[in-house]
């Protein structure tokens, strides 16, 4: 049984709104064929970012203490999930990049692995979790060496993703500029915007803006929904 | 275990401008060209196996012995490919494909054809378009096009097609145009075989031949071009008959003349009259509607050096070869 706190406020609406946007846009772009690794990458994207929104959501606003602790944990999965699904979007869009070995798969893959595992054993990432329900907050306090690694491992497969995407661009000529342009921007803007609010100022136990990490991920929605349907330009 | 990489097979005539970091243009003309031209385009060996062949240089003209040459090319390795990509002038891209779907009728290979939006010999001339595409498309275009038609060589297509800017259209259907000095290729009607929006969409219901392929090594024929206008004459030599293989009308009205018909009437040679849409019937002319220019161009080209019967000549061109003709 789902019990929420009530009335929601409208930060928590805004929140389940992207989080369903993100969804929407996930499942769209699943219909257009997951052979391509393009629509592969980008739908795991935006059901991350789904996920992600979806567990600050239920963090913040469900009045049992161990569910809203659960979907608190949880977004570091999903958000994990972000790093290592936008690492290989950005590796293969608009065109592969780079052929990684198995050993560079193994270097992104196997931190996300570890840190998910942890994410629920007691006292290894996640310490405790205090709440404010009236005010749909809630601060977590981390095991701060571990938390530091997870920040790292996550701010460099966010810049190795940039790095991809500004070589391309900068290379890159005709309709493929184009695509770059507009997709970097968003991806670009929802990331200093979630890295800010949803890791920095986190580490010093301000949850307060945590919301807004999500709410700006729909730039990027907003970026591939222009692309697949308004730029007809030959 | 690393997937194998597919094998594309590029063919350079004409169209291979492109600019490095530092701006400066690059194009192939002569087989040591290619190593910088396709040094500046590393992504390239990237996303397939790229084995390069020089078949014209910038300086040649492209026209029928070039299209042989790349049909015969395209033969002697299509077993060993799995697609090919013919960089060619983008004012000869559409005239290339067309004449491809002709020479190499059914082969079950891909071959994508695209271009860079200049070409030429002499880049100097031309300097002040380049730095006006250099800030307006950040280059000249070529490097989109070959990475776009890379990705889509190894899928199996209808028939040749031409892969320019965000869309891929069968080079039956291909339409130039010009915008703001700028290269563009429209379907006649508006159908698309894949378009490059987020990642390239192919079309979902692509229909292939099932005819055996047919493989023809000339196209190279003299043909008679003529663009009628009304109540304006015609006078031609008598030596049209030992000059030309075919002689193709292009109409600018349903009803030829009755004075041009008696005209047309004392030739040996097979008359083509070619409206795009419609025309009435003419006894002393073979009627060739519902096709693009370049197609109709083309084909008689193709059947006037392939059939010196007049019959098998009349059929081929009222035939529908490669599913040419369109539904308008």
């Amino acid at each position: 049984m789902i019990n929420l706190v009530s009335p929601l406020g409208w930060t928590n609406i805004l929140l389940l709104i992207s989080a369903l946007l993100s969804l929407a846009m996930a499942i769209f772009v699943m219909t257009r064929g997951l052979k391509n690794k393009i629509n592969l990458y980008f739908s795991l994207l935006t059901l991350s970012t789904f996920a992600w929104g979806l567990s600050l959501f239920f963090a913040r606003t469900m009045i049992d203490f161990s569910q809203s602790q659960f979907w608190a944990y949880f977004a570091y999965i999903a958000a994990t999930g972000i790093g290592v699904s936008l690492f290989y979007f950005t590796l293969n869009f608009p065109y592969k990049i780079k052929n990684l070995n198995s050993w560079q798969h193994c270097l992104v893959l196997a931190p996300a692995l570890i840190f998910t595992t942890i994410v629920y054993i007691k006292n290894w990432f996640i310490i405790g979790m205090s709440r404010d329900i009236p005010n749909t907050n809630y601060v977590l306090e981390y095991n701060k060496p571990v938390y530091i690694a997870y920040a790292i491992y996550f701010i460099l497969i966010i810049l190795l993703a940039l790095y991809f995407l500004w070589i391309k661009y900068r290379r890159a000529d005709g309709v493929i500029k184009t695509q770059l342009g507009f997709l970097s921007l968003a991806i670009v803007i929802g990331l200093v915007v979630g890295t800010y609010f949803d890791l920095i100022i986190c580490y010093f136990g301000n949850f307060q803006h945590a919301w807004l990490g999500p709410v700006f991920t729909l730039f990027m929605n907003a970026a591939v929904f222009y692309l697949i349907f308004f730029e007809k330009k030959h | 275990m690393t997937k194998q990489k597919k094998k594309i097979c590029l063919l350079l005539a004409g169209g291979t401008w492109t600019t490095t970091k530092n701006k400066e243009v690059l194009s192939v003309s002569k087989p040591a060209d290619i190593e910088p031209w396709l040094s500046s385009m590393s992504e390239l060996s990237i996303l397939a196996d790229t084995e390069v062949n020089l078949i014209a240089g910038e300086d040649q003209e492209i026209g029928p012995v070039v299209w042989e040459k790349l049909a015969k090319f395209i033969v002697s390795k299509h077993k060993n490919c799995d697609g090919f990509i013919i960089v060619t002038k983008p004012d000869r891209l559409v005239a290339t494909t067309v004449a491809l779907n002709f020479l190499l009728q059914n082969l079950s290979t891909t071959i994508i054809a695209t271009a860079s939006q200049m070409s030429g010999a002499y880049v100097q001339e031309k300097k002040e378009l380049v730095n006006q595409l250099l800030t307006s498309q950040s280059g000249l275009g070529l490097r989109a096009n070959l990475i776009n038609a890379i990705q889509v060589a190894p899928e199996p297509m209808p028939a040749p097609a031409i892969m320019f800017g965000s869309r891929l259209v069968l080079g039956t259907k291909a339409k130039q145009e010009r915008q703001k000095g700028l290269h563009l290729f429209t379907s006649v009607d508006g159908d698309y075989l894949a378009k490059v929006d987020f990642g390239i969409t192919l079309k979902n219901d692509l229909r292939y031949s099932s005819k055996a392929p047919e493989i023809f090594s000339k196209i190279n024929s003299n043909i008679l071009v003529i663009e009628d206008i009304p109540n304006l004459d015609w006078s031609w030599s008598d030596k049209i008959n030992k000059d030309y293989q075919a002689v193709l009308i292009k109409m600018s009205s349903d009803e030829l003349e009755s004075a041009k018909r008696e005209q047309i009437k004392k030739l040996d040679v097979p008359v083509i009259l070619y409206h795009p849409y419609y025309l009435n019937h003419h006894q002393e002319a073979i009627a060739l509607t519902s096709c693009t220019w370049e197609v109709a161009m083309i084909k008689t080209m193709w059947a006037a050096a392939n059939f010196t019967n007049k019959k098998d000549f009349t059929n081929k061109i009222k035939s529908n070869i490669t599913g040419e003709f369109l539904n308008v």
